[in-house]
């Protein structure tokens, strides 16, 4: 079920009537709803993957129980890997097999040994990636003994399906989500409406920003060997708004349905285009996977602790695997490489943690230092999202050769300009209103104190999702 | 709780009511499907001849060319599969009809219907693609059709030009009588090609039914530019011939194809659409062979 369907237009409102009105507060009531809802929700797409989920779900319980029982570390370690492999082994198969076997006979052929076998045709499961990351972070989290297991079954399997962040995040931590479960959960006013607000502009970031943009991105990237460099640069540019309106889109309808039950989820970005170095980009976009690798990989891996060597063999690691877990294409490994090439000279030289406010706190504008680290944070990120965007290696390699060619000052050559410049335009007031809120966790949470500005402000962005709505899109990280 | 319903109430209160004079509106509005229709019902007693096809025909047969009554329920985007749904339905309200105009055009035998304007033929014709279900269509038109297209065109549309369902383009479009237009339009059509087994056996129960009502049907297929005809799948063409004229031989109904004569570029609108002054004088031509069919028949 998509967030901006017809569909969860109805299913939003009849669980939110139920979990309050019929629930009488009860709390078991509450998870038991909340995760038939999701399970409902989940299978809208398709019924027979709930089986993974609940699998999933059935093994890292037992494991969280089974980890309380067992004191010995050996036996501890065998349980916890258990539940790795589990997950990362459904995770492996759906997402990653043909890409591995296409490499493996690749590889093979290089050295002259042919072999003789067809990819499988696998459909990856919606947001396999995601709830195998949540259950993971509880089975760890557990073997750390960070968190207690839980004996609630149905409070744990709501927290695995919770349906607002199932399919695309943010991915809680289970230390942080899990409690909630156990929480008596009252409504709350004022919750509600910022979960609304917050609804609000997730929906106008996706069905406005992103789907429109994701109409002249896919013309040029489809087209790319026919466009001038000019037109590649734009296409770029429109991807760029196109994946952060489309993702933190969802990850805003997220937060925002999760507060209307009581919830409250991670922030998973935080203005990220407004960045002014690499580091500070990844400290705000997509925060609850950054965070995940940082808490579960990179320091486990031993951080920055240690020689040079180590730091830029495990910077390379966390972003590779970071790039990997988007896809099964070298693409992705590429992007991920990329990124670590541009933070690399930042953290060697110790300045990744210079920008840890948000920019020109407190004023209206930047600085010009700070507009120019803007820019040139901002272009570093295009330039890796065509990586991320292209189909193969030599599509994203040819695409860069566009833009340098000697067509870089000529018009663009794409259909339809008019809607191009409304489109850049919707851009524009989109960079603007988060500009004025960035203070906020999200574009207008912090809007004026005046009802009838606050309200008008509403109305032009729900005028804005009826008239300007791009042609419907389905989320990006869907496929991830 | 009572005081976020409160709230949530009088925020969605004006949008509510946006939504429902909308909702009116484009149901009391004006469009050329609701025109066409009332036009068709109205006139069904006296109709003797009986066009059908996609716009090709909507453009390019202009009923005031023949000597019979004609009535053009040709559209847009129209499909054999409409064609006779549209048809029949009216069929027995019609005693005078004598002939039926079938456009059959390069792309006809591989449409089985559009999408986008399937809702059309609900909303106006009350035809159903399939007896596909119309729930929420029905619920509401505003979003059914979309707001833009509501706002953008339905409400801006008044009263249609248009004469006996027969929609003239009044001069020639010199901007795109090219070739690069003609490429762009063939792989537009093309682009929508599904798989034509049903389409045709549409076509096969649609002339048995018409035969046995005692009503001619005739086959064509109308003269497009050079550059569109230059630029079509030779195959596909052959194949659409192939299979036409079996039909054709196989019911003993006529055939008429119009796009092996040249015409002057001023009788176009465009790549494959003829304009106002190529339908008067393709429609004189369908008369007068209208009229040697009458006389043999």
């Amino acid at each position: 079920m998509l967030f901006n369907s017809i569909d969860f237009a109805i299913f939003l409102p009849i669980v939110f009537i139920l979990y309050w009105f019929l629930t009488n507060n009860n709390l078991k009531l509450q998870n038991l709803l909340i995760t038939i809802a999701s399970y409902l929700f989940y299978g809208w797409w398709d019924w027979r993957f709930l089986s993974l989920i609940i699998f999933s779900t059935l093994v890292d319980y037992s494991i969280g129980i089974a980890l309380t029982k067992q004191k010995k570390t050996s036996h501890r370690k065998l349980l916890l890997w258990t539940s790795i492999l589990v997950n990362l082994g459904f995770l492996g198969f759906f997402k990653y097999y043909n890409f591995f076997l296409d490499n493996f006979i690749t590889a093979f052929s290089f050295l002259g040994q042919d072999i003789q076998t067809s990819t499988l045709n696998i459909v990856l499961p919606v947001g396999i990636s995601f709830y195998t990351f949540q259950t993971l972070s509880y089975s760890i989290d557990v073997y750390r003994r960070k968190l207690k297991p839980t004996k609630d079954l149905i409070a744990f399997s709501a927290f695995v399906c919770f349906f607002p962040q199932l399919v695309a995040g943010p991915i809680e931590r289970a230390t942080h989500l899990l409690p909630q479960f156990y929480e008596k959960r009252k409504f709350d006013y004022s919750k509600a409406v910022d979960g609304m607000r917050q609804i609000l502009w997730g929906l106008f970031k996706k069905v406005v920003i992103a789907d429109n943009c994701a109409q002249f991105a896919n013309q040029i990237f489809n087209n790319s060997d026919d466009m001038n460099a000019s037109t590649l640069i734009l296409g770029a540019i429109f991807f760029t708004f196109q994946i952060y309106g489309d993702f933190s889109g969802y990850s805003d309808i997220a937060i925002g349905t999760s507060r209307l039950f009581g919830f409250d989820l991670m922030q998973n970005f935080n203005f990220p285009y407004f960045s002014r170095d690499i580091a500070e980009f990844w400290r705000r976009w997509h925060i609850s996977l950054s965070t995940w690798f940082r808490d579960y990989l990179y320091i486990p891996l031993g951080g920055s602790r240690g020689g040079t060597w180590i730091k830029i063999r495990n910077t390379f690691i966390i972003f590779i695997v970071s790039g990997f877990w988007h896809g099964a294409n070298w693409t992705f490994i590429i992007w991920g490489a990329l990124n670590a090439i541009y933070f690399l000279p930042i953290m060697l030289t110790n300045n990744n943690r210079n920008n840890l406010d948000i920019v020109a706190k407190g004023k209206y504008s930047p600085s010009i230092k700070e507009f120019l680290s803007m820019i040139i944070t901002f272009m570093l990120t295009v330039f890796a999202w065509i990586f991320f965007r292209a189909n193969t290696l030599d599509h994203a390699l040819n695409y860069i050769a566009g833009i340098f060619s000697n067509t870089l000052l000529s018009t663009p050559n794409i259909e339809n300009l008019n809607k191009v410049i409304l489109t850049l335009c919707l851009v524009f007031v989109f960079i603007l209103i988060e500009w004025f809120g960035r203070t906020g966790k999200y574009g207008i949470e912090k809007t004026s104190s005046y009802k009838p500005v606050r309200w008008g402000l509403y109305y032009f962005l729900i005028l804005c999702i009826i008239y300007f709505q791009g042609e419907e899109q389905q989320f990006i990280y869907f496929q991830f | 709780m009572k005081q976020f319903i409160k709230g949530l109430f009088f925020f969605i209160f004006p949008i509510l009511a946006l939504f429902i004079i909308l909702e009116i509106l484009v149901r009391d509005s004006n469009s050329l499907y609701k025109e066409k229709w009332k036009e068709y019902t109205a006139k069904a007693d006296s109709i003797e001849i009986l066009v059908l096809g996609n716009s090709h025909a909507m453009n390019g047969i202009d009923p005031r060319e023949f000597d019979l009554f004609t009535y053009n329920m040709a559209f847009g985007s129209q499909t054999i599969y409409f064609d006779k749904a549209i048809t029949l339905k009216q069929i027995k309200k019609m005693p005078n009809l004598k002939y039926v105009l079938v456009s059959i055009d390069y792309h006809s035998l591989y449409y089985t219907h559009n999408k986008a304007r399937d809702i059309f033929y609900h909303y106006y014709y009350k035809i159903d693609y399939n007896k596909k279900n119309y729930f929420i269509e029905d619920l509401s038109w505003v979003y059914a059709l979309g707001f833009k297209q509501t706002i953008r065109e339905h409400l801006q549309r008044g009263k249609t030009n248009s004469y006996n369902g027969f929609v003239p383009h009044n001069t020639t479009n010199w901007s795109v009588i090219n070739t690069p237009s003609a490429e762009k339009r063939v792989e537009q059509l093309e682009a929508g090609f599904r798989e034509k087994n049903n389409i045709i056996n549409n076509l096969n129960e649609f002339i048995k039914t018409l035969k046995k009502e005692k009503i001619t049907p005739i086959l064509i297929t109308l003269p497009c530019h050079k550059y569109f005809n230059e630029n079509l799948n030779k195959d596909i063409v052959n194949k659409n011939l192939v299979e036409i004229n079996k039909i054709s031989d196989f019911y003993d109904v006529p055939y008429w194809n119009l796009t092996n004569k040249k015409y002057p570029d001023s009788l176009f609108y465009n790549v494959d659409h003829l304009n106002i002054h190529g339908a008067k004088k393709i429609s004189k031509e369908l008369n007068i062979k209208i009229q040697g069919l009458n006389n043999v028949l």
